[in-house]
C-alpha cells in the first residue's frame, strides 16, 4: 500500500489518529502501573503494621513499664523490632507513625514505654533528620512528630524552624512550640509578618486547644497587632477562653478598617458581649456592610438584652435583603416567647415572605445554632 | 465461670488492636468494629457485657449508635463507655444523657480503661444476681 498516494490532509489525519491511539495506550499503561504500584505499596504498609502492631501489643506495650521488662526479653524485642525498622523505609515511616499514633492516644505507664521505645530504637534522630531536610514537607511532617512524641529535647531545632522561609513551615513549628515552650508558647504573635490563612489561623487554634497551657495570656495585647491574621486569630482565641476584659478593646475594634476583623470582632462581641456591647452593635450598624449588618443581627440575637428587640424587629420589618430578614428572625427567635409575642406585629400584617421566615425558625429542628 | 463479652467499636486500627489485646489479657472474650454499620450487625446479633466506642466513627456516628445500643433488644442494659478526644462538657453532658455509663477522654491511659471496665462489668453482675 502506498501512503504517498494518499492525499495530504488523509495522511495527516492518519498521523493526528496513531499519535492519540499512542497517547491513549500510554496513558492507560502509566495508570495501570501507577495502580498496581499503590497497591503494592499499601500491600507491604498493611504488612509492616500488622507485624509491627503484633510485636508491640505482644511484647513491648503489655508491660507497664520499661523497668518491668527483664533484661534478656527487652534486648531481643528491641533487636526484632530494629530489624522490623531496618527492613526497608516504609516499615521505618509505619513504625514511626504506629509509635506516634500510641503517644497521642495513651497517657500515663504506656506513654512512657512509647517515648523510650521511640528513643532506644534511635528513632528520634530519624524524625530529627527530617527537621533538617532540604524538603519542606518533610520538615512539616518532622515537626509534627517532635509536637506529638512530646520531645521537649529538641526545643532548639523547633525555633529554628519558627524562622523558616516556607509559611507552613513556621506555622508548624509555631504549632509545636505551643506544645513544647511552656516559658513563652505565644512568642510568634510578635514575631509573624506575613499574613496567615484562615486554614493557619484554625490550625494554631486547634494546636492551642491541644497544648494543656498552664497560663494562658491575655489575647487582647495582640488585636493591635499590624498583622491583621494575628488580630483574627487572637479573636478567635478571645472567644475560645472567654476573656470577658477584652471586651472594651472588641468595641473598638469595630472601627477596625479591615472588614473581616469587623465581621471577627461582631461575632466574638456577640458570644462573650454586655448590654453596653449589644448598643455599640448597634450604633456601628448603619455604617457596616450588608453581611456584618446580617452578623450584628446575629450577635445581638445571642447576647439577648431586651432593650435590642425593637431595633432588631424594625430590621424584620424594613427590610427586603433577605439575608438581613432571615438574620432578624433567627435573632428574634433567640428572645423571649413573651417578648416575641407582645412586641411582633400580628402575624397576618406581615408579608408572605416575613411570615414564611418566622415559621421556618420556629420550627424545632431549625431552631438549634439559629441564634 | 462464664467468660464475659466485651465489644470494642474503635476506627482507629492501633487503638482498636491494642484494646483487644489488653483486654483478652484479662480473660475477656472480644469483638471488635471498625465502623458504626459493623457495630450495629454485632450488637443486633450477639449479647455483650460492655461495649466500648469511640464517638467519631465512619458510617453512623458514636452517638447515634449509643442509641442504638440503647434500643437494641439484645444489648438495652449493656453498659457502655465511650472512649474520645472530644472532651467540651456538651459532648460528655450529651454521651452521659443517653445512656452511656462512662466517659473517658483521649489520651488515656489503658489501665483507667481497665479499672472502669472491670468496675462495670462487676456492678453489671452483681445487679444481675
Amino acid at each position: 500500500m502506498q501512503f504517498s498516494n494518499y492525499p495530504v490532509i488523509i495522511l495527516v489525519a492518519l498521523a493526528v489518529a496513531m499519535l492519540a491511539i499512542l497517547i491513549t495506550i500510554g496513558t492507560l499503561a502509566v495508570i495501570y502501573l501507577h495502580r498496581v504500584y499503590i497497591r503494592m505499596r499499601q500491600k507491604k504498609q498493611q504488612e509492616a503494621e500488622d507485624a509491627i502492631l503484633d510485636e508491640l501489643n505482644e511484647h513491648v506495650l503489655s508491660y507497664d513499664s520499661v523497668k518491668d521488662i527483664p533484661e534478656k526479653e527487652l534486648n531481643a524485642m528491641l533487636r526484632k523490632l530494629d530489624s522490623l525498622k531496618n527492613h526497608s523505609l516504609i516499615y521505618r515511616n509505619t513504625l514511626v507513625r504506629i509509635l506516634v499514633g500510641f503517644r497521642l492516644n495513651f497517657s500515663g505507664k504506656i506513654a512512657r514505654i512509647v517515648n523510650a521505645t521511640f528513643t532506644r530504637l534511635k528513632l528520634r534522630e530519624f524524625t530529627l533528620g527530617k527537621l533538617k531536610s532540604a524538603v519542606w514537607f518533610l520538615r512539616v511532617q518532622g515537626l509534627k512528630e517532635v509536637q506529638e512524641m512530646h520531645d521537649g529535647h529538641s526545643i532548639r531545632l523547633v525555633m529554628a524552624l519558627a524562622n523558616d522561609r516556607n509559611v507552613d513551615v513556621r506555622v508548624s513549628a509555631y504549632s509545636a512550640l505551643l506544645q513544647l515552650n511552656q516559658k513563652n508558647p505565644f512568642g510568634f504573635m510578635e514575631q509573624e509578618c506575613e499574613e496567615l490563612t484562615r486554614w493557619h489561623q484554625l490550625f494554631l487554634l486547634d494546636a492551642v486547644q491541644k497544648a494543656n497551657l498552664k497560663v494562658v495570656p491575655d489575647f487582647k495585647s495582640y488585636l493591635g497587632s499590624g498583622n491583621d491574621s494575628l488580630v483574627l486569630l487572637s479573636l478567635k482565641l478571645i472567644a475560645q477562653y472567654n476573656q470577658l476584659n477584652a471586651l472594651p478593646k472588641l468595641m473598638a475594634l469595630l472601627q477596625h478598617a479591615n472588614e473581616a476583623i469587623r465581621h471577627e470582632g461582631i461575632g466574638v462581641l456577640g458570644q462573650l458581649g454586655d448590654e453596653e456591647a449589644a448598643l455599640r452593635l448597634i450604633e456601628v450598624y448603619p455604617k457596616e456592610t450588608r453581611d456584618n449588618r446580617a452578623h450584628i443581627l446575629t450577635a445581638l440575637g445571642t447576647i439577648r438584652h431586651p432593650p435590642t428587640f425593637d431595633f432588631i424587629v424594625d430590621q424584620f420589618l424594613s427590610t427586603d435583603d433577605f439575608i438581613l430578614l432571615k438574620s432578624a428572625a433567627a435573632a428574634m427567635n433567640g428572645f423571649q416567647a413573651e417578648l416575641r409575642a407582645e412586641k411582633l406585629p400580628d402575624t397576618l400584617r406581615l408579608r408572605h415572605e416575613q411570615q414564611l421566615v418566622i415559621r421556618h425558625f420556629e420550627e424545632p429542628l431549625n431552631q438549634y445554632g439559629a441564634a | 465461670m462464664e467468660r464475659r463479652r466485651v465489644l470494642v467499636i474503635e476506627d482507629e486500627v492501633l487503638i482498636n488492636k491494642f484494646l483487644e489485646s489488653r483486654l483478652r489479657k484479662e480473660e475477656l472474650d472480644v469483638d471488635v468494629a471498625y465502623d458504626g454499620l459493623e457495630a450495629i450487625d454485632l450488637i443486633n446479633r450477639n449479647r455483650y457485657d460492655l461495649v466500648i466506642t469511640d464517638l467519631m466513627l465512619p458510617n453512623v456516628a458514636g452517638l447515634e449508635l449509643v442509641m442504638n445500643i440503647r434500643r437494641s433488644e439484645l444489648n438495652t442494659g449493656t453498659p457502655v463507655i465511650v472512649l474520645s478526644s472530644l472532651s467540651s462538657d456538651d459532648v460528655i453532658e450529651d454521651v452521659l444523657s443517653i445512656g452511656a455509663q462512662d466517659y473517658i477522654a483521649k489520651p488515656f491511659s489503658i489501665h483507667v480503661v481497665l479499672a472502669k471496665v472491670k468496675q462495670l462489668l462487676s456492678l453489671a453482675q452483681s445487679s444481675a444476681a
